[in-house]
């Protein structure tokens, strides 16, 4: 009795769990709130033309990002998601489509799962039938199908396995993370890029590794590897990445900025001033900026370029830096200081013009405070002038220590 | 019959079935090839970059070539030169006209490849994806030979050269001609 009670209990448990499994995949899947939400879930639906297991959402090749840009056209101009499908399969074929429609052959995708389902259940319903016959009373005993109404449980056991069967084919065809009825089959290269960019290097390589395995165009992943290979001393391999996330795509901002540092450390000055000039346009993010800014970089390459004897071409990273971050105060300076240390007196008046305008954007800039003191005592000879820059610069906290000694070498600090 | 014989026979049917319709099913290669061939030309229309604007529906009557490219693809800056011989050639026979549609590039990349290599056909480049995708274009170049009624003659995948064009349009006209 406690044996049939537990049997019956499994039976009833089972049904509970795939019922509410079937409910919560139909209740789960919200409708898209935006269009740009609906143009994502769409383009995840389908396959790139040209490109090996990647969808139209994950692939940055020049086809995907067409068709992207024309589903979002349809979507913002009201037209719905059957008609966009439609609209594409009669374009690229039904093979692009992840979700193909339940006609022709590509309803073989639908029908299989169920027919497979349907195939296994009866293999075990016969084989629990021929095991009935063999031993009437051990399977009576074990199962006691005859207590209860047969039939009954064949049918909920059969619409079970072919609604299971329907749900398997219909959420099978996207493979991002928890959209699939097996779960993570694989991470999605956004999730894997989010989780690298917490990673320590070596991680963050080999998680860069994968995403390069899924998308091998993802130029991000390329040009972060890239950035990281660098960051470790394999300083080939670093510039064989970036180089191809570069070829990839020409306008990605991170792999130009990562390039030129690479080149300056590398002692490459004009190819690496090349690629800051490339970078004022391409509105390079925040962080970019924030990351060239805080370490000085460009002043860095124009100190080198004029120092080299380019004066102009140093000039013209710093003006090409100002166009595109018009607010930054060290630039400014910088720029006054290479037009000071030129020689030519009407050039000199020009560099007091950009050192006041550093000094207006940021009236405690050090290089524009110290750099006028130096400008006005021995360009000038405006040694009053000169007096209160330097008063202004001591009462500065903790002031760059080039500046201290290039003001001590010039004689205008103790 | 028994039971397994029955089911070894649908099974067999079952994977006939597949194999036929596998087997007779027109490959991606062979869709690549001969896409909208036969077919009525899906709408080309938009400003050039020269700011006037053109439709292929104005060119009814007229053979069109409308080729698909980029100023970043390697084969298109190839074939340019081949275009440029081609559309000279036509200032005496007057029998093509071309229409570039720029996939997937800016219109002032275009504009200042055109000022450089030559070219003195409509091009159009902006908002141009909607076209690709109306044409199915997959990767450029690739070409298409319009007729004057508006069906699609030919279809060239990949670079094209001057002498091609002058064939594809030697057959096309016969082919025409040849129609009741």
């Amino acid at each position: 009795m406690k044996s049939l009670k537990t049997h019956y209990l499994i039976w009833i448990l089972f049904l509970v769990v795939s019922v509410l499994s079937i409910v919560f995949s139909v209740v789960a899947e919200s409708p898209p709130s935006t269009n740009s939400e609906r143009v994502s879930i769409l383009a995840a639906d389908f396959a790139c033309p040209v490109c090996d297991g990647q969808s139209l959402a994950e692939s940055d090749v020049p086809v995907a990002k067409t068709i992207r840009a024309t589903i979002s056209t349809m979507v913002d101009d009201g037209v719905s998601d059957d008609e966009i499908r439609n609209y594409l399969v009669s374009k690229f074929g039904e093979d692009i489509d992840y979700n193909p429609a339940g006609d022709g052959i590509t309803g073989l995708v639908w029908v299989m799962p169920v027919t497979a389902g349907l195939l296994a259940l009866a293999g075990t319903v016969f084989i629990l039938f021929s095991w009935a016959k063999k031993d009437k009373e051990t399977i009576s005993k074990k199962i006691r199908f005859s207590d209860s109404p047969r039939w009954i449980w064949i049918s909920m056991v059969c619409l079970l396995a072919i609604g299971l069967g329907f749900f398997v084919a219909n959420t099978a065809g996207s493979r991002n993370s928890g959209d699939s009825v097996s779960g993570e089959i694989r991470m999605s290269p956004r999730t894997l890029m989010i989780k690298a960019s917490v990673a320590p290097r070596e991680e963050a390589i080999e998680i860069y590794d994968q995403v390069l395995e899924l998308q091998p165009s993802n130029v991000e992943a390329l040009a972060y590897r890239g950035w990281m290979s660098w960051l470790g001393g394999e300083v080939e391999n670093s510039l064989y990445d970036i180089g191809n996330a570069i070829e990839i795509d020409s306008s990605y901002p991170d792999a130009r900025a990562f390039r030129a540092i690479i080149n300056f450390r590398r002692g490459s000055i004009e190819e690496a001033s090349e690629d800051l000039l490339t970078l004022d346009s391409l509105e390079p993010p925040p962080v970019i900026k924030d990351l060239l800014a805080s370490s000085r970089f460009r002043e860095s390459v124009s100190s080198e370029l004029a120092k080299r004897g380019e004066l102009l071409a140093a000039l013209e990273l710093i003006d090409s830096g100002i166009s595109s971050d018009p607010e930054n105060s060290s630039l400014f300076a910088h720029r006054g200081w290479l037009l000071a240390i030129s020689g030519d007196q009407q050039l000199a008046q020009l560099s007091l013009i950009s050192l006041n305008a550093s000094l207006e954007i940021n009236p405690e800039d050090p290089y524009a405070i110290a750099y006028k003191a130096l400008v006005e005592e021995k360009v000038f000879g405006r040694s009053e002038v000169a007096e209160k820059n330097i008063e202004k610069f001591k009462a500065l906290f903790n002031p760059p220590s080039e500046l201290v000694e290039l003001l001590k070498l010039e004689g205008l600090l103790n | 019959m028994s039971p397994s014989k029955i089911a070894s026979l649908l099974i067999a049917i079952f994977t006939i079935f597949l194999v036929i319709i596998l087997a007779t099913r027109e490959s991606g290669v062979e869709r690549m090839r001969t896409h909208l061939v036969g077919e009525i030309a899906p709408p080309v229309s938009g400003m050039t970059i020269e700011d006037d604007f053109w439709s292929l529906d104005n060119q009814k009557g007229r053979w069109v070539l409308v080729n698909f490219f980029s100023t970043t693809c390697i084969p298109c800056l190839e074939e340019h030169p081949e275009l440029v011989s081609f559309s000279e050639s036509q200032s005496v026979n007057n029998d093509v006209r071309i229409v570039s549609v720029a996939f997937d590039d800016d219109a002032s990349s275009v504009a200042s490849f055109f000022d450089e290599n030559g070219g003195g056909w409509p091009v159009l480049a902006y908002d141009t994806s909607r076209i690709a995708v109306d044409w199915g274009v997959i990767a450029v170049p690739e070409s298409y030979l319009v007729s004057p009624a508006g069906f699609v003659s030919a279809k060239i995948v990949g670079g094209i050269k001057r002498a091609e064009i002058e064939n594809l349009l030697l057959r096309a006209k016969r082919k025409s001609d040849e129609k009741p």
